[in-house]
C-alpha cells in the first residue's frame, strides 16, 4: 500500500523543500518507487533543488486541469530511475488545488509508487491544506526557534482536526519531528532552542536533527539534493532520518547536550 | 419567534421552505465583567488602562458586561457615556447584569442587552428546601461526565466543556484555549489559556501538572502570565478564587 508523506511546517524557509528532495532521494536509493510532488504553486523550487528545472514541460496544475496526463507531467530523475518529480507551476493560480482533484491525482500516483512525498508551501491556506489533507504520515519540519515551533504546533492541530484521516475518523496521521538548521554552538549560547526544548513543546517523536551547513546551499545551487553530497553532515543526518523513518534504530547524531536556554524560559519551561 | 426555525423561514414567494433552517445558532462566550460599584474608585479608567497595557491583545475589542449589583442609579446618558469611554479603550460594552428594572430600561435604551445574573440564580439554588432535598437523595441525578481530551491541544485550537468539567491528559500549547463551565484539569504542561467557570461558577478550579499558562481565569477573574508569580511557574498547581483574588498554590 502506497504511503503519502507530507513535508510541512506552517512557517516558510525552514527547509521543507530541502527535506522533501532529500527524503525522496533517500527512499528511492533504498529501492522504493518514489514520487515527489511540489505543492508550492507560484513559488516552485523543488525542481531547482532536484536539478530538473529545464525539463519541466507540464506541472501539477496542468494535470489537475486535464491539460496533460500524469504520465506526461512526471519527470523521471536522471540519477535514479525509480524516482519521479511532479513540478509546481510558476505562474498559475493556487486555487486550482481543489481537494477532490488533488485526491484523484494522488490516487493515480498510488498505483505506480510506494512513497509519495508532498512538499508543502508555507502557511495554513489552500495550498498547504491540499498538501497535507491526504497524508498518511507527516514530517513536521521545524527550526529551533520560537516562531517556527509555534507554527509547527498549529500545523499539528490542523493535521489532527482537518486532515482526511481526522475527518473520516480513521487512525490519526503519523507525526514525525524533523529539526532542521540546527546549530549546537548557538544552542549552547542560548540563542536557539535545544532539540529537547522543541520536542518537549511539540510532544511528538523525533525523526532527526539536520545541522546547519553551507553544503545545503551549495547543493541547491548545483541542483543536486544535499543527501547525495556524501560525507557532509546534512547528508549523513538525512540518511539517518530516512533510515529511522523506515523503522531502523539509529542513534541521534549532531545533537550536543544543551543547557536550558533563554528561549526555554520564555516558552515557560521550569528553570 | 416560532419555536421551530424551519417553519418560520419563509421564501419570498410566501411558500414555507422546509430546506433552509433559520441561520440562527447558539454560542457561548467568555466575557469580562465590570462592576459598576468599582467605577466610583479613584482613577478607575487610569488603572483599567494599565491593566489593558499588560495584555493588549487579550483586551483588544473585548466584549464587556456591566454588573449593576449593589447599585441603584444610572440614566441612559450615563450608560451611553460609559460605553463611549470604554470604546476609547477599545472595549465593547455589550450589556448589563443584575440591577433593577429602572436600570434595565435605561440600559436597553442605549442598545445594551440584559444578561441574567448568575449570582441571583446561585442564591436561589443555595436556599434548599429540605423536602426537595429528600426527593433528590432518593433519585440521584446522573452525574454530568467531564469532557475528556487525550490528544495535545495545539495552538489555535479551542475546547469548551459546556456545563461540565474539562480533563486534558496531553500538553496544552501556547496559543490554545481551554474553556469550561466547571473546573479544568490538565495532567500535562499547560502553556495556553485556561478559563474555568466561564458561566460564572466561582467554585470552579484549575489544576495542572506544570504551570506555564498564558492566562488563567475563574469566573471572569483572570491573570495573565506576567502576573503569575515566578515561584509557581513550572509547578503543579491548583488555582481557585478567593473573593476577587485568584489563588495559585503548588500541589507537588
Ligand atoms: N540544514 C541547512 N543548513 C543551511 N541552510 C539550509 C538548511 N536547510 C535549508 N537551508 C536553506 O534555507 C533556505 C530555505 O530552505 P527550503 O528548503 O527552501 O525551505 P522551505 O521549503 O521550508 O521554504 C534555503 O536557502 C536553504 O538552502
Ligand atoms: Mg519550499
Amino acid at each position: 500500500m502506497a504511503k503519502i508523506i507530507v513535508m510541512t511546517s506552517g512557517k516558510g524557509g525552514v527547509g521543507k523543500t530541502t527535506s522533501s528532495a532529500a527524503f525522496a532521494v533517500g527512499l528511492a536509493a533504498r529501492g522504493h518507487r518514489t514520487a515527489v510532488v511540489d505543492f508550492d504553486v507560484g513559488l516552485r523550487n523543488l525542481d531547482i533543488v532536484m536539478g530538473c528545472e529545464r525539463r519541466v514541460v507540464y506541472d501539477i496544475v496542468n494535470v489537475i486541469n486535464g491539460e496533460a496526463t500524469l504520465r506526461q507531467a512526471l519527470i523521471r530523475d536522471k540519477r535514479m530511475e525509480n524516482l519521479s518529480i511532479l513540478a509546481a507551476s510558476q505562474t498559475k493560480d493556487k486555487e486550482a488545488l481543489e481537494l477532490d482533484a488533488v485526491g484523484k491525482l494522488l490516487d493515480e500516483l498510488r498505483k505506480d509508487f510506494d512513497y509519495i512525498v508532498c512538499d508543502s508551501p508555507a502557511g495554513i491556506e489552500k495550498g498547504a491544506l491540499a498538501a497535507l489533507y491526504y497524508a498518511d504520515e507527516a514530517i513536521i519540519v521545524t527550526n529551533p526557534e520560537v516562531s517556527s515551533v509555534r507554527d509547527s504546533d498549529r500545523i499539528l492541530g490542523i493535521l489532527s482536526s482537518k486532515s482526511h484521516r481526522a475527518e473520516k475518523g480513521e487512525d490519526p496521521v503519523k507525526e514525525h519531528l524533523l529539526v532542521t538548521r540546527y546549530d549546537p554552538a548557538r544552542v549552547e549560547q542560548g540563542e536557539m532552542l535545544s532539540v529537547e526544548d522543541v520536542q518537549e513543546i511539540l510532544a511528538i517523536k523525533l525523526l532527526g536533527v539536520i545541522p546547519e551547513s553551507q553544503a545545503v546551499l551549495r547543493a541547491s545551487n548545483i541542483g543536486q539534493p544535499v543527501i547525495l553530497d556524501q560525507g557532509t553532515t546534512p547528508a549523513q543526518a538525512y540518511e539517518d532520518a530516512v533510515g529511522r523513518f523506515l523503522g531502523e534504530t539509529i542513534e541521534q547524531r549532531f545533537v550536543k547536550a544543551a543547557r536550558r536556554s533563554f528561549f526555554a524560559r520564555l516558552m515557560g519551561r521550569p528553570a | 419567534m416560532a419555536a421551530d426555525p424551519q417553519k418560520s423561514a419563509d421564501t419570498s414567494e410566501g411558500k414555507p421552505s422546509r430546506l433552509t433552517p433559520m441561520p440562527l445558532r447558539g454560542a457561548s462566550y467568555t466575557m469580562m465583567v465590570l462592576r459598576l460599584a468599582e467605577l466610583a474608585q479613584p482613577d478607575f479608567f487610569g488603572r483599567l488602562q494599565v491593566k489593558i497595557a499588560q495584555a493588549p491583545s487579550f483586551f483588544e475589542g473585548a466584549p464587556m458586561l456591566l454588573d449593576l449589583d449593589g447599585t441603584a442609579g444610572g440614566s441612559a446618558e450615563d450608560f451611553e457615556e460609559l460605553k463611549r469611554r470604554l470604546r476609547e479603550l477599545r472595549l465593547a460594552l455589550v450589556g448589563v447584569q443584575g440591577g433593577d428594572e429602572r436600570q434595565h430600561e435605561a440600559a436597553m435604551g442605549v442598545g445594551l442587552a440584559i444578561f441574567p445574573s448568575w449570582r441571583a440564580s446561585n442564591k436561589t439554588t443555595r436556599a434548599v428546601d429540605p423536602a426537595n432535598q429528600r426527593v433528590r437523595q432518593e433519585a440521584p441525578p446522573e452525574p454530568r461526565k467531564p469532557l475528556l481530551i487525550d490528544r495535545p491541544v495545539r495552538s489555535g485550537m479551542q475546547i469548551y466543556a459546556e456545563g461540565t468539567d474539562l480533563v486534558v491528559t496531553a500538553p496544552v500549547s501556547a496559543g490554545a484555549e481551554l474553556l469550561a463551565d466547571g473546573s479544568i484539569h490538565v495532567y500535562a504542561p499547560l502553556r495556553g489559556r485556561a478559563l474555568a467557570g466561564v458561566s460564572g461558577d466561582t467554585s470552579a478550579r484549575i489544576f495542572c501538572r506544570r504551570l506555564a499558562a498564558e492566562l488563567l481565569s475563574i469566573a471572569g477573574h483572570h491573570r495573565v502570565s506576567e502576573e503569575i508569580a515566578e515561584a509557581v511557574q513550572g509547578r503543579s498547581v491548583q488555582v481557585r478564587l478567593q473573593g476577587d483574588n485568584l489563588r495559585i498554590e503548588t500541589i507537588d
